[in-house]
């Protein structure tokens, strides 16, 4: 079977368009990742799957609120929580809300923290 | 309406091997609502692949979990290796999928063990952990090590099964299957097991579905995904059988497991087999510029790996998506009614792996 990947940029905006075409088409929500740029800004990559294909829709978040695609796809409250605990970002409207304790960590937001910021690991 | 009450569940509790917290509202000895919380033993690892070397990386995400340790850090090789454009040889992907299918054998016979624990069935624990115990061998054999063992590296692997080695490790998964008859017959059809699986925690295709379920406690409910049937490593030469259920139960859940033992073992002979003969590994040269998905079946079902790389020897981002973590909103589905004794059980019936999920 043939495996393909896919990146999409997008615009924040037509984020719920976008997913919602991925919930018709048959899609899965396989994962969603945040990452920081060397802007500071947020990455986001919603990554959907299909008979092995992955689409992952991307776009960049300068720290305004990300509406949640809980009423398309119900676990995707897992992620939303994550990226508010590991990242500090603003989601609304998530269908499930941990309010911040989802994960117990001991620094608020830990992976917000620059390469050489934070609690040394290796010396 | 009865009384409703807060009772929290772990992070320490006897049932779980690693500290997960489950807040369990009940009315009487009904669960209503549970309410997991992690994070108690969270690592960041994803974090630290900006301070270790792209080559380096690939021991610490082999201590993402330390029973499929192995598929990490293969599921890692194989995500870089698509960003570089590596080749590996054909060899060494058939070493990597036999030590990716003894590590299923591995992890099922553990959660085989596990869950007889649970439900109190003491010799059928032992039993099932004496033979992981000939597994663990197996991989002492072929690789030097036990849990955490290093054979993979990018663009190969490290070590190779000579014609030798290979027969005395295939004598050896002869005396797992025997042993396996034993205790999987005792399984299917113990009356005291089935009497405490069979109807519980019941999840129905479209639940599974809608929940974003993977792995076993998809495939108990139904739903014949199986990330190998993609054909990633040497699964493309190999015919896969994808092992399904339909009543969605911790009968079904267990039932799948069982039978995946024996296709995993099938699986192994079959690459020992066809495996050819060459090298195991490519010179690795240059850094990762690029981005990409790698995906594997684990035990507990498909890992997504995403890596992403600037041409530095510094990944700018790794994401590992684990099995359990995706299993969560299931199981949370699946203890909405049980009774408060089978919350241990229905905990089980997923084969959570925390130390994936707190990767």
């Amino acid at each position: 079977m043939k495996v393909t990947q896919e990146f999409t940029d997008i615009q924040q905006m037509d984020l719920l368009n976008k997913t919602l075409d991925m919930k018709n088409a048959g899609y899965r929500l396989a994962q969603i990742c945040a990452s920081r740029d060397t802007a500071g800004c947020f990455v986001l990559l919603y990554t959907f799957e299909k008979d092995g294909c992955l689409v992952s829709l991307r776009f960049i978040n300068g720290g305004e609120p990300i509406e949640s695609i809980g009423w398309l796809y119900g676990y995707a409250f897992l992620y939303e929580n994550e990226m508010k605990d590991l990242f500090g970002m603003k989601v609304i409207n998530m269908n499930m809300d941990f309010g911040g304790r989802f994960y117990q960590t001991a620094q608020p937001a830990p992976f917000t923290c620059g390469k050489n910021e934070g609690a040394e690991m290796d010396g | 309406m009865g009384k409703r009450t807060v009772m929290p569940f772990g992070p320490q509790h006897p049932v779980l091997p690693e500290p997960i917290h489950l807040d369990l509202v009940l009315e009487d000895e009904i669960v209503k609502e549970a309410v997991p919380s992690i994070g108690f033993v969270h690592r960041g690892l994803e974090k630290l692949v900006e301070k270790k070397d792209f080559m380096e990386y690939v021991y610490v995400a082999e201590r993402i979990c330390g029973i499929c340790s192995f598929m990490h850090g293969m599921g890692y090789c194989m995500a870089v290796e698509q960003v570089m454009g590596i080749e590996v040889p054909k060899r060494a992907v058939f070493l990597r999928t036999v030590w990716a299918e003894l590590s299923r054998v591995h992890s099922h016979l553990l959660w085989m063990g596990l869950m007889a624990d649970a439900i109190g069935f003491e010799s059928l624990f032992m039993h099932s952990w004496r033979l992981r115990e000939y597994v663990l061998d197996m991989f002492d054999m072929t690789t030097g090590g036990r849990v955490i063992f290093s054979a993979c590296k990018i663009g190969g692997v490290r070590r190779d099964i000579d014609a030798e080695k290979m027969k005395r490790f295939l004598d050896a998964l002869g005396k797992v299957e025997d042993g396996l008859h034993e205790i999987a017959g005792t399984f299917a059809a113990d009356h005291s097991i089935s009497h405490r699986l069979t109807g519980l925690g019941v999840l129905t295709k479209a639940e599974a579905e809608d929940l974003g379920a993977l792995g076993p406690v998809a495939r108990a409910s139904g739903i014949g995904f199986d990330a190998r049937t993609h054909g990633y490593a040497a699964y493309g030469d190999l015919k896969v059988n994808v092992q399904t259920e339909q009543s969605g139960d911790c009968m079904a859940r267990a039932s799948v497991r069982i039978r995946e033992l024996y296709e995993a073992i099938r699986l192994i002979r079959l690459c020992a087999e066809i495996m050819p003969d060459g090298p195991t590994e490519t010179k690795v040269t240059g850094n990762p510029n690029g981005e990409s998905f790698a995906r594997l079946e684990q035990p507990r079902g498909e890992v997504l790996y995403y890596v992403k790389g600037g041409g530095g020897k510094f990944l700018e981002r790794m994401r590992c998506r684990t099995p359990t973590f995706a299993n969560l909103p299931a199981l949370l589905e699946m203890l909405k009614g049980a009774e408060l004794a089978d919350v241990p059980v229905l905990i089980l019936t997923i084969d959570p792996c925390i130390s994936c999920t707190e990767r």
